[in-house]
């Protein structure tokens, strides 16, 4: 009887002792992409589960909670604020990564000094300080979205035109070519991007021409000549037709829907936007869009441009599981498993993954973007209303293309705005 | 003759009065606080008085929000009002198949508010849409409420009475079905027209129906948001932003707290506002009922 009660104890122990290991979990809030890229959920991929390989081997719960990018930056914010969250690592984009928002972040230079990421000079300085304000580690790359200008061949060659723009003005004068109505009716324009909402589409326009809005060092250059010629070409290209009539409001499933469907030639949007725009399912033109980087202007002596966006890693400041908190960062950020996520269908912020044979194959723009991403440039977003600063560019751009407003009244207005809250900070 | 509630009748109306008190009252008079203070994420609050109103106050954009949303809450209420009287008295006076052609007009009700928008963006669209497309090829020119901001204001407002029209018409069918027939009669024998009938006797009996629904269309159309935000984000450069994104923006995108507060409260008494007119006509006529 007695040995049974002793059984029965040891039995009651290793479940309870198994039960125990088990409550170790870890919340990561992230829009739905991260999670299918990191654990590889998209059929077809070949990357594998790295974050869940790595729950395993810690003998952790991984809980992870999706949602759309505004509320998940809202939630995200508003446990920043209690004194104890429920998220152990969240994924943010680099504008919404303010001083305000970044003081309420773990400080990532002790565990980064005390358990390195490994090569982590492999992650270009470009990307680490475009998430990081103030000079203090609170964010690791994790995905970017870098522009890069998609071009449907067949919509090319109706226009006796064999291959994609070299310089700006080629780019222009293909935009005006390429306007026009295909056989079977449908209207076609040369150029489209995301005006309506965002900003980075834009700016790469702008940046053609060499255009920031502002510089790395916190310098408002919204009223440059660079920037009124830019805006001139955009409102000409409007007037004439090569841009869509609704250019104050395409979102991103307009250029998506318009590309796919062969209602616009060009597009610039991120380089990753290829399989969508080549996929059979949905697109008129699978495997005839190509996607190249954005060619700049001679004037601005480089090749070409690109902007750029970035999904940091960050563990908020109250989080209850620091230490494996910053131990999944790390493993997510590892060379080798850089390449697996890529491999899933994440824009690698590392350009070595770039040289990898399976990822060149599976995604034939790789060498393209690579070059992008190390002239890409972020707005910064070292300023608490750097928010406040896209939107007045936004406003200010929309008024000067559709011709509410010349360019130079607009690049001096965006000026005028943008520059006191820069220099609040 | 009326009697004072005894404290059963209190204590059976207690919760809900408990709950009033706890998601209108509570909420509103923190909103109030809120406005009286600078807060943001993680930031803590700060005492500013009226600071956050005289921020909003000095903003152009606050007062073009206020106007537009004046121009779109009048437009809307009033189109409401006309066409819903209009199809209350054509539906009391008989329609052929009238259960089919009722369930046509309470239609638009049913229809989510998001999908609603996308459906009419999607038709209207500049470009492709079937609908604008179509006003052009009828020589209408192009419908380009994406860059006009008085066509996007326009489109906004045909989207509003569009969704809301059968709320409006529901209130003042019934008001009309609730006429007795012998009043008709009464008019008829006394020699009056259609049109005699309508303006002697329906309007008149319909004005406590009438000022019922515009109260409540006031009200929810000062709050307008989704048709606004899904169909031009308050663009082209902001010219058509109504109170609500104005709000919106400040307190979720920029989390400026104590702005959206303060804005908030504005719409509140600015909603009262523009219903008290309408609210003291009521109280007027249900006194005088009441004698």
């Amino acid at each position: 009887m007695m040995q049974y009660k002793v059984a029965g104890a040891l039995l009651a122990a290793a479940v309870s002792f198994g039960a125990m290991a088990q409550d170790v979990g870890i919340t990561v809030l992230s829009h739905k992409v991260h999670e299918n890229v990191s654990r590889g959920l998209v059929p077809g991929t070949t990357g594998g589960d790295v974050a869940g390989e790595w729950a395993k081997e810690k003998n952790v719960q991984l809980n992870w909670t999706t949602a759309n990018i505004a509320p998940m930056h809202d939630k995200l914010f508003r446990e920043l604020a209690l004194r104890e969250t429920p998220t152990d690592v969240a994924f943010v984009i680099n504008k919404f990564t303010v001083p305000k928002i970044s003081a309420l972040l773990e400080p990532l230079d002790d565990w980064q000094k005390k358990s390195p990421i490994e090569d982590f000079d492999g992650i270009p300085a470009n990307f680490i300080e475009g998430v990081n304000s103030n000079g203090v580690l609170t964010a690791i790359p994790f995905r970017h979205a870098t522009t890069g200008l998609h071009w449907n061949e067949e919509l090319f060659k109706e226009q006796g035109l064999d291959g994609p723009p070299k310089n700006a003005d080629e780019l222009v004068a293909y935009a005006r070519k390429l306007s026009y109505t295909r056989p079977d009716g449908t209207r076609v324009n040369g150029l489209i991007m995301n005006s309506g909402d965002e900003h980075l589409a834009v700016l790469s326009f702008l940046n053609m021409y060499g255009a920031v809005l502002i510089d790395q060092d916190l310098n408002v250059k919204a009223d440059s000549p660079e920037m009124i010629k830019g805006l001139t070409i955009l409102a000409e290209l409007y007037k004439e037709g090569v841009l869509p009539t609704n250019y104050a409001s395409i979102s991103i499933d307009d250029v998506i829907t318009a590309v796919q469907k062969g209602r616009a030639a060009m597009a610039i949007d991120p380089f990753a936007r290829y399989t969508v725009y080549n996929n059979p399912k949905a697109s008129l033109f699978p495997g005839k869009v190509h996607v190249v980087g954005i060619p700049a202007d001679a004037s601005t002596g480089r090749d070409i441009t690109a902007m750029t966006e970035i999904w940091s890693m960050v563990i908020p400041k109250h989080s209850q599981h620091k230490e494996l908190s910053w131990d999944l960062i790390r493993t997510l950020s590892k060379p080798e498993n850089t390449v697996r996520i890529a491999l899933n269908g994440n824009g690698p912020v590392r350009p070595s993954a770039y040289e990898d044979a399976q990822l060149k194959t599976q995604l034939p723009y790789t060498a393209e973007e690579a070059k992008a991403i190390q002239v890409a440039l972020t707005v910064p977003s070292s300023f608490n209303d750097s928010l406040q600063a896209l939107a007045i560019f936004r406003e200010e751009s929309q008024a000067a293309v559709i011709g509410l407003k010349s360019p130079e009244d607009a690049a001096k207005s965006m000026q005028r705005r943008i520059e006191p809250l820069v220099k609040k900070k | 003759m009326r009697k004072t509630p005894d404290i059963t009748t209190w204590l059976l109306l207690a919760p809900v009065h408990a709950l009033l008190l706890a998601v209108l009252a509570i909420p509103s008079l923190y909103v109030l606080w809120l406005s009286l203070n600078i807060s943001s994420y993680g930031t803590g609050v700060e005492f500013v008085g009226l600071a956050n109103y005289v921020t909003i106050f000095g903003d152009s954009y606050f007062w073009r929000a206020l106007l537009n949303t004046f121009i779109v809450v009048n437009a809307v209420v009033y189109s409401e009002l006309l066409l819903g009287l209009g199809f209350a008295v054509v539906f009391a006076r008989g329609v052929p198949f009238p259960r089919l052609m009722l369930g046509i007009v309470l239609m638009p009700y049913a229809i989510s508010e998001v999908v609603a928008v996308l459906m009419w963006k999607i038709l209207m669209d500049p470009s492709v849409g079937a609908f604008s497309r179509a006003l052009e090829a009828m020589g209408l020119g192009l419908f380009n409420w994406s860059v006009s901001p008085v066509q996007g204001l326009v489109l906004i407002s045909i989207i509003s009475v569009w969704h809301n029209l059968p709320f409006t018409f529901l209130l003042l069918y019934a008001g009309r079905l609730a006429i007795p027939d012998s009043v008709y009669e009464a008019a008829r024998m006394d020699g009056a027209t259609p049109w005699q009938a309508f303006v002697r006797v329906t309007f008149p009996l319909l004005i406590p129906a009438i000022l019922l629904a515009m109260i409540f269309r006031l009200i929810f159309a000062f709050r307008l948001f989704s048709e606004v935000w899904l169909l031009t984000k308050g663009g082209p450069a902001r010219l058509t932003e109504v109170l609500a994104v104005y709000l919106y923006e400040q307190g979720f995108r920029y989390g400026d707290f104590g702005v959206a507060a303060a804005t908030g409260w504005v719409m509140v008494l600015g909603s009262v506002l523009l219903a008290s007119f309408y609210l003291y006509q009521m109280h007027r006529r249900m006194v005088k009922h009441n004698g």
